[in-house]
């Protein structure tokens, strides 16, 4: 048959093929699971690497949230401090109100201890963290552009 | 590194009567663990089958040195790839699939690189002669020479991993006449060359 040329030789050839399979073995070298399962690792980390780079997106997404905040704060309009010329006329006005009712005089105190015992303390609170965020402002705006050059 | 969840091979899987079902069986649940994100899945799993995939490749290009970075392209672009695997095949199909295109296209850069810078000099030694001669002598360095891809593998398969003809086309993703048929043509290729030059 022409299809089949030599069929006696064909378990001969089986047998060499089984055999030399066998004895061609190659060792498998023993130091190459663990370059194999690094490199797995490395194109691992390549894959988690973006995360890392969201992440410092985030950061700065927060850094910028946070001078806004800084200058929504110090750009706030304060309540104007009382002018001294303003004085003399609330002196009259507390003295007639003096005069004229003793529940008038007990409540222009409780205002007056207010404004002397709560509200300036506070408001000269608020006038020193506006002067600190405005002085944080102006740092993280001259930082910023050194980050970025260093980048 | 993965969580357990992703590392819970699916248990409740019916194993084959054999081994190699059972095996085969193990090796598909390690692949869906492994394709949900656990590594220590794929570590196994690289664990089982570099041996058998390092003689494959050896055998196709029968240089260690070749052969342990291809292998390595193996393992790396079938992590890289995990996501497109399909567990309806076996995962010794995929895998040995994506170990005989590496061997194939790194041939095919061979080839042109050398039509383009081919000047004619080869450099031997008596010894590195008398290797090549007697890997020449080999009949799987014939059937490597003689045989197209597809009948080689099917001829590795079958003879070189002790495989029945069921789990060679498993293995090839082919039909068992389509394996039929790539054994026996390759056996006729041999039996042409072998018996004239051979006396053993």
């Amino acid at each position: 048959m022409k299809d089949e040329p030599h069929p006696s030789a064909w378990p001969d050839i089986e047998a060499r093929l089984r055999d030399e399979a066998k004895r061609d073995a190659p060792e498998f070298p023993p130091f190459l699971h663990r370059r194999i399962m690094a490199a797995i690792h490395a194109e691992a980390d390549k894959h988690t690497r973006p995360t890392a780079g969201l992440a410092n997106v985030w950061r700065w997404v927060l850094a910028g949230g946070l001078a806004s905040i800084a200058l929504a704060l110090a750009l706030w309009p304060s309540p104007a401090p009382q002018r001294l010329s303003d004085a003399p006329q609330k002196v009259s006005e507390w003295i007639v109100l003096v005069a004229n009712s003793d529940e008038q005089m007990a409540s222009l105190i409780t205002d007056r201890v207010l404004n002397d015992m709560v509200n300036n303390p506070y408001q000269q609170q608020l006038d020193s963290l506006g002067n600190e965020l405005e002085n944080a402002l102006d740092f993280t705006l001259r930082m910023m552009p050194i980050e970025l050059a260093l980048r | 590194m993965a969580s357990s969840t992703q590392c819970q091979a699916d248990s409740s899987r019916e194993f084959g009567p054999t081994e190699r079902d059972t095996a085969r069986a193990e090796e598909l649940a390690l692949a869906i663990a492994a394709k949900k994100g656990c590594m220590e899945s794929f570590e196994q799993l690289v664990a089982r089958l570099e041996g058998r995939l390092y003689a494959f490749l050896y055998q196709k290009t029968s240089n260690h040195h070749l052969t342990q970075d291809l292998l390595q392209s193996t393992f790396v672009s079938a992590y890289r790839k995990l996501h497109r695997y399909n567990p309806q095949y076996a995962f010794t199909t995929w895998i040995y699939t994506i170990a005989s295109r590496l061997a194939i296209n790194h041939f095919r850069r061979k080839r042109l690189l050398e039509s383009e810078h081919a000047d004619g000099v080869t450099h031997t030694t008596p010894s590195s002669e008398l290797i090549a001669s007697e890997k020449a002598e080999s009949v799987w360095s014939r059937a490597r020479a003689l045989l197209t891809g597809n009948q080689f593998a099917a001829l590795w398969h079958f003879y070189g991993e002790d495989r029945n003809l069921a789990e060679t086309a498993d293995v090839m993703n082919k039909s068992v006449g389509s394996v039929k048929v790539l054994l026996h043509r390759a056996r006729l290729k041999l039996a042409e060359l072998l018996p004239t030059n051979d006396t053993h």
